[in-house]
Parts: C-alpha cells; structure tokens; sequence
C-alpha cells in the first residue's frame, strides 16, 4: 500500500473507531433507555433485549477501542461489519412496518434520533468505510 | 474465502464478543441502574396520583437533584401517566393533551380537545409551544408502545422549562381500545 491509502486507512480507523466508542459509551450510561430502544424495534424477544443491551455497548467500546490502538484490526471491523449489517437490517424493517420510533443508534433523545433514511445513510455509509478497513488489513496482512 | 476470512480473524472476532459480552454482564451486574435480564417485559410504571395533585409541594423522583436542571420544576423529569390519571386532568382542566404523531395520522383521528405537536416537525410549531401555560401538565403521547414520540416530545419540551411535563405512554391505541371518542379534521 502506498502511503495515501495508508493515511485515507488510519483516517477512516479513528473515525469508525470515535463513532462506535461515543455510541457504546452512550449505551453503556444508560441500558434501560437502550433496551426500550431495541425493544421498540420489535425484532428480538425480550429476553434477547435485555441481553443486547447489556452487552453490546461493551463490544462497540471494544472494538472501537482497538480500532484507536491498532490491535486486532481484522477481527473487530470484522464484527463492526456484521454490527452495521444487522443495524441497518433492523432500521430498514421498522421504516418499513412504519415504526414511529427512535433509532437507539447514540442517544435516545434529541434531532434526527428516529429511524429514517438518513439513519439507514449513515450506517451505510460506516459500513462502506468498515468494510474498506476490514479488506485493505486482510489484503495488506496476504501479501506479507 | 480462506483469503478474505482467515481462521485467526474468526478467532479474534469471537474472542472481541466473549471478553465484551463478559464485561457488559459484569458492569450491568455492579451497575446500580443496571438492567434485569429477564424474559418479562416489564410493565409501565406510573406515576403515583400525589404527584399530579394540584395543591402539593414539589415532589422528587427516583432521588434525582432537580435543582441541578430545572429548578422551577414539579418532578425530576416527564412522568409516565394512565389513560385514567390523563382523563381525570383533562376533566378537571389541568391538562392540554399533545399529540406528538404527524399531521396527517393527527387529521385522520384524534383525542378531542387535544393538540398536534408532531415531533418530527417540532421546529414549525415553536409557535404553539410558546403559547402553552406552564401550570397545566403537558400531556404528551402518540400511538402507544413501541411508539415513542410522546414521549421524546415530553422530554424535548421538560428540557426547554415546562414544569409539568407528562407522558400518557399507553397512547391512541389505549385510547382506542377502551372506546374513547375520536375526531376527525376534515
């Protein structure tokens, strides 16, 4: 890899890194309003709920904490991947059952905090730029 | 495939799960405003009838400090309310009922006598936010669980100084059910 790309891929690493360590650390202050919020989606049985919000957060801190750090770059974008994919799998469904509901994504309250396609945009758009970290590491650590 | 998801990546990635899972269980068990993990979902709690009784001194909930954000405040924050608690404001005139659905979901059926504050377009109706009196309960709601509007806009309008700021989180679809009128906007 030439060092533009080098530098394009540090850059997109810290900036899905900060996004997902503020949205875990969010979650993790308050689980009750994060459980209503998966609840609200009405895909998973409570108990699935509860045991989301729970745990989830810490693997969005995680992951995003290793982004910051450079360890285990594959593996935690790897999950991010999966995260983003099931985020905007989740989003897409209540848009189209017509869910009045907020998305739960960083904080339950304030603008543009409901499902919407500008929320389906910007998980797409981490998804792009997790996806491109996950592949220039795995392509990068093939050739070595 | 071996090449665009290595074995060891796999490895990684299940490890990332396992330690986060671990500790998001353990910091929710130390956690004193934890979540109980259970099959139950738990039922709304509603306010007790003392805190929207007109004549008492201010109240405090959960223990929260209100005088660090809303000093002129009843409660610490919006209260959950029953459609029986909101008919009973409503009855004796110490409510406005907002109805925080869209414009349209608003024309084609509502409570009687009450408002339209579509969340989503809250900024257009700045007007009539100003225009509402700060000794009456705001009573917000829209279709009931797992909308949430209601109370978003109850929290959005507690956060702008409203002291009396309430949530009749059972919404339309209580409304409905148990036969309360509707009106239509033509």
């Amino acid at each position: 890899m030439d060092t533009k790309q080098n530098v394009l891929v540090l850059f997109l690493r810290w900036i899905v890194a900060i996004v997902f360590i503020y949205a875990g650390v969010v979650k993790i202050i308050n689980p009750s309003s994060f459980a209503e919020a998966i609840d609200n989606y009405r895909i998973l049985p409570y108990f699935l709920v509860t045991l989301t919000a729970a745990t989830l957060p810490w693997i969005e801190l995680i992951c995003g904490l290793l982004l910051i750090f450079g360890k285990w770059i594959r593996g935690s974008s790897l999950i991010l991947i999966l995260l983003n994919l099931v985020f905007l799998f989740a989003i897409g469904s209540a848009l189209a059952r017509g869910l009045d509901i907020s998305c739960g994504c960083f904080s339950e309250t304030g603008e543009g905090a409901k499902v919407g396609i500008a929320r389906l945009g910007e998980d797409f758009i981490l998804l792009m730029a997790t996806a491109f970290i996950y592949m220039k590491n795995i392509l990068r650590d093939a050739q070595n | 495939m071996k090449k665009f998801l290595p074995f060891v990546v796999i490895k990684e990635a299940f490890l990332i799960i396992l330690i986060g899972g671990f500790v998001g269980m353990a910091a929710n068990l130390l956690n004193p405003n934890g979540i109980k993990i259970s099959s139950e979902r738990p039922p709304i709690e509603y306010a007790d009838d003392s805190v929207l009784a007109e004549d008492l001194p201010p109240v405090q909930i959960n223990g929260a400090n209100q005088d660090d954000f809303a000093p002129d405040s009843e409660t610490a924050g919006p209260v959950v309310i029953s459609m029986a608690q909101m008919k009973k404001l409503f009855a004796q005139k110490q409510a406005v009922l907002l109805d925080a659905r869209s414009k349209n979901e608003y024309e084609q059926g509502h409570i009687p006598g009450a408002i339209n504050i579509p969340y989503e377009s809250m900024e257009d109706y700045m007007a009539k936010i100003d225009s509402l009196h700060e000794d009456k309960w705001l009573v917000c709601f829209c279709d009931g669980p797992p909308c949430d509007l209601g109370e978003l806009l109850a929290n959005e309008l507690f956060g702008m100084g409203f002291p009396k700021v309430a949530i009749f989180q059972d919404g339309m679809n209580e409304w409905n059910k148990q036969g309360g009128k509707i009106e239509k906007t033509e």
